[in-house]
């Protein structure tokens, strides 16, 4: 068989099977494969643009302060926002527009949305002793927005047809549509967790980020010693523990990274977080 | 007592609690060393489990002490006692029985988005250049710093069961 013919005969075979797909209707059904279905997640592969982002996070965040609001404690909040933007900073993305939030909840855990959100619970706040282990925490966060954690995980996730079409929230009606599309994905997303990987990978980021702030680098390990301490049964790291791996294998995960960050003799700024966090311990021992 | 004197002592009160005097126990077994270096000599040796006060952290090293004997361990070596109690009452109870403000799956789950929060946080938010000055008032200075790599070690809670059978 010629070259030719072998190439008319694969023509002819594909434009019968294109053409029988189409006959069969519904659904583009080629045997077992659904066209449908691959034209989705095609479309979902797109790279999501910084805007959108954004736009996407912003309506994350709105759900994720509507189960807890933010302390009513404006020098926190801006000492919190200080340190963050400080850390961020040192990322690849010094330019998103970053806010820093503590909540109210006494539950002890840790946020990020897309497009620049970080949310640190009070009860975290109350288990940090100095700004080098606060600003761990934040790098940690931090990280899981410059690699874009959350927004891949909604890729692959029931978030496709928002994606796909692309994000426009110009007007507040819109905004409302996206917020109220974006509340079911975000409540299941964070009530599920991350891949562990994307955890350890943002533990391994967080500690450098910390590092390049020019903080003690071991801010985020101590803070993983104390929590390895913790009864994982306590109420108030159930959600910390169901969406992440243990403090334990963290550390594990983490240690033969640190080797490189052992020599490094930088500030913790004890005095500093201890005088702007000292209303909730007040408030905590009333 | 000048004006600015008291503030100064307040911070020094503050800062107290953070570093010294906490407690905690030893991860393993792990030899207390008499400098914060690994060829230091051996000072004493902790069983795991073994309570200790931590006295002080140095970089990647705790300061303990433990009995009669101080020494040095690495920091990731010793587990610390959370500083804030997580409230007893609330253990094992419902939330929200006690004033407790929570952010479980529930309260997750159950939240309705806040235009008005979200707002807030904008409020609060601070823009780069004012980052850099809080940043040296702090007296941090910026380095350079490769991120780290993934390590290879394999935690033995990730081992398959049957890995040592044979």
């Amino acid at each position: 068989m010629s070259a030719l013919r072998m190439l008319i005969t694969g023509l002819v075979v594909f434009a019968a099977a294109t053409l029988g797909a189409c006959k069969s209707g519904g659904g583009f059904s080629v045997e077992n494969i659904n066209l449908d279905t691959v034209v989705k997640s095609v479309g979902n592969l797109r790279q999501v643009k910084e805007p959108e982002e954004i736009q996407i996070g912003d309506g994350m965040a709105e759900t994720l302060l509507g189960a807890s609001p933010l302390l009513d404690d404006p020098e926190l909040q801006k000492y919190v926002n200080g340190i963050g933007m400080w850390v961020a900073l040192q990322s690849e993305r010094p330019n998103l527009p970053w806010h820093f939030g503590v909540n109210s909840s006494d539950h002890i855990n840790a946020f990020a949305a897309p497009g620049g959100y970080v949310i640190v619970t009070k009860g975290m706040m109350m288990q940090l002793r100095n700004e080098a282990e606060l600003a761990g925490v934040l790098g940690h966060e931090i990280s899981h927005v410059t690699r874009k954690h959350h927004l891949n995980a909604l890729r692959k996730s029931a978030l496709v047809n928002l994606l796909g079409e692309g994000v426009s929230a110009a007007t507040d009606s819109k905004h409302a549509e996206l917020v109220k599309q974006l509340a079911g994905p975000t409540k299941e997303l964070y009530a599920r967790g991350l891949d562990k990987s994307d955890e350890f990978e943002a533990d391994r980021i967080g500690v450098v980020l910390a590092a390049r702030a020019g903080y003690d680098p071991y801010g985020l390990p101590a803070v993983l010693t104390t929590l390895a301490t913790a009864d994982p049964k306590d109420n108030f790291l159930s959600l910390l523990y169901k969406t992440h791996p243990l403090p334990q294998v963290r550390l594990d995960k983490l240690a033969p990274g640190l080797g490189t960050l052992d020599g490094i003799k930088a500030p913790q700024n004890a005095s500093r977080f201890q005088l702007l966090t000292r209303k909730l311990r007040v408030a905590a021992s009333q | 007592m000048g004006k600015r004197t008291l503030p100064f002592l307040l911070l020094v009160v503050l800062a107290l609690p953070a570093q010294a005097g906490e407690s905690g126990f030893a991860a393993k077994a792990v030899d207390v060393l008499a400098r914060p270096a690994p060829n230091a000599p051996v000072v004493t040796r902790l069983a795991k489990q073994q309570s200790l006060e931590i006295l002080g952290r140095n970089g990647n090293w705790a300061q303990v002490k433990s009995g009669a004997a101080s020494g040095w361990v690495r920091l990731l070596d010793v587990r610390f006692n959370a500083p804030a109690k997580i409230a007893p009452a609330a253990k094992g109870k419902p939330l929200f029985n006690n004033g407790i403000r929570g952010f479980s799956e529930e309260d997750l789950l159950a939240g309705t988005p806040n235009r008005g929060e979200l707002e807030k946080l904008s409020f609060y938010s601070v823009p780069p250049k004012d980052a850099l000055g809080f940043a040296r008032a702090a007296g941090l200075k910026a380095r350079r710093q490769d991120y780290i790599e993934p390590g290879d070690y394999m935690s033995m809670d990730e081992l398959p069961e049957d890995f040592f059978d044979e």
